[in-house]
């Protein structure tokens, strides 16, 4: 009785060591990966994005500091000499920056109207997450600023936004059709464009300016003070946070 | 089990080490993101407003995550902090850990891979998979990779439990 009740607790020795060293194990490979991987590509979310147009793969090293200088061909709200500006990176399949986006309005609505505060609008559409649909998306709205100017593309930013399913399950065609309509695009000059090298390389120029300032997901957002400070905001922040931000700025 | 988790918390000490690793490593989950930015606001502004906007950045778990994810990352962080308080009751009282400690290690990491993704994956896993040519798997998961951070949190939940027990568990033998 005593040998059977040895050999049951020497049993579960055994069984709980096993777990023990199949835990370590699992731990360990996943930590080293992560480590590994991590340090190989910084820019994590994007390594399939990561290619120029010839499908190459760029060498720069993310920083900040490559922020491209917001200029005239870049879509901006509010006033373009604004002491603060906010380059908003986003992704029209992206959950978090249909919330941002609401965001970015309502700090628009306290800041924008005094001049205090502009938002720069940038593509960065994520394709491994978001397949074919971020893309079109973007080059949807790409072409209504091509076809109707900086105005015209804030609107419809605002409807793609309201509009869009997120997470790749938007019907993109769809929605195009009902917004172009609301706006009085031509659907025909609008398909047209969609199609053109120019608005591809557009998207790509913002997308890949993300991935150069540092941008690892969706959206991604580098607020400029008006003695030049950068500042990254990575993901959907609160009002709050980004309300508190700008002050610090401005101050 | 649960008198093991009863004999545990009722000592105020281990209730409350619980509370503060399961705030830290919620703290950690929300604030991770923006650690860079936290810091240049830590050197650019007053203590008073750096809290303030760390304080502030606690609001991210309302727009930076799903609703689904936000309760698996509160969650996640409790049962770390349980995970904790129990495994440092056992060592201090030299009672066996059996494979407890080790699945509670498991389980965190498990979560930490499902955590980025919640932010369109902005962590680990899509960077591990996109560095193998696998992007794609995310695509097709139906929790765009989350069910790692579930998976987390069950297995620490059964880290948990693993502990409790130990420590209702006898030390020596019957009569």
């Amino acid at each position: 009785m005593l040998v059977r009740h040895r050999n049951h607790i020497f049993m579960n020795e055994n069984k709980s060591s096993l777990i023990i060293a199949t835990a370590i194990i699992i731990a360990g490979a996943l930590i080293a990966s992560a480590v590994i991987y991590t340090d190989q590509n910084k820019q994590v979310v994007v390594a399939e994005n990561n290619l120029d147009t010839t499908g190459t793969p760029q060498q720069e090293q993310p920083s900040v500091d490559n922020l491209t200088p917001v200029a005239e061909s870049d879509h901006v709200r509010g006033d373009r000499n604004a002491p603060v500006m906010i380059v908003s990176y986003s992704d029209f399949e992206c959950p978090f920056c249909k919330r941002f986006h609401n965001t970015m309005l309502q700090i628009m609505d306290e800041y924008g109207a005094s001049g205090q505060v502009a938002w720069v609008f940038r593509h960065f559409p994520l394709e491994a997450l978001h397949p074919v649909k971020a893309r079109q998306a973007a080059l949807a709205t790409e072409c209504a600023a091509t076809l109707g100017g900086n105005d015209v593309f804030w609107q419809y930013v605002d409807r793609m936004s309201e509009l869009s399913l997120a997470n790749n399950r938007t019907d993109v065609p769809a929605v195009v059709a009902q917004i172009n309509e609301e706006l009085g695009i031509d659907d025909a000059a609008h398909t047209a464009c969609m199609e053109s090298s120019e608005a591809d390389a557009a998207v790509q120029t913002d997308l890949e300016n993300a991935i150069a300032s540092g941008g690892k997901g969706t959206p991604w957002s580098i607020l400029v003070g008006p003695d030049g400070a950068k500042y990254t905001i990575n993901g959907a922040q609160p009002y709050e946070s980004i309300k508190q931000l700008i002050e610090l700025a401005l101050n | 089990m649960l008198a093991g988790v009863r004999t545990v918390f009722s000592e105020l000490r281990y209730a409350t080490f619980a509370v503060i690793v399961a705030w830290f490593v919620f703290s950690l989950v929300v604030w991770w993101p923006n650690m860079s930015l936290l810091l240049q606001v830590a050197t650019n502004a007053s203590s008073f407003e750096t809290v303030q906007f760390a304080f502030g950045l606690y609001g991210s778990i309302g727009t930076n995550f799903s609703v689904v994810s936000a309760v698996a990352v509160s969650l996640l962080s409790l049962l770390f902090g349980l995970n904790v308080a129990l495994t440092t009751y056992l060592v201090r009282h030299k009672m066996p850990l059996f494979g407890g400690a080790a699945t509670s290690t498991a389980g965190m990491v498990l979560a930490v891979f499902g955590v980025g993704c919640s932010a369109c994956g902005s962590i680990l896993l899509t960077g591990l998979l996109s560095s193998l040519g696998g992007a794609w798997l995310l695509v097709w998961l139906p929790y765009g990779g989350e069910e790692f951070l579930f998976l987390g949190v069950a297995i620490l939940l059964y880290a948990t439990l693993t502990l409790a027990r130990q420590v209702s568990r006898p030390t020596t033998c019957a009569a």
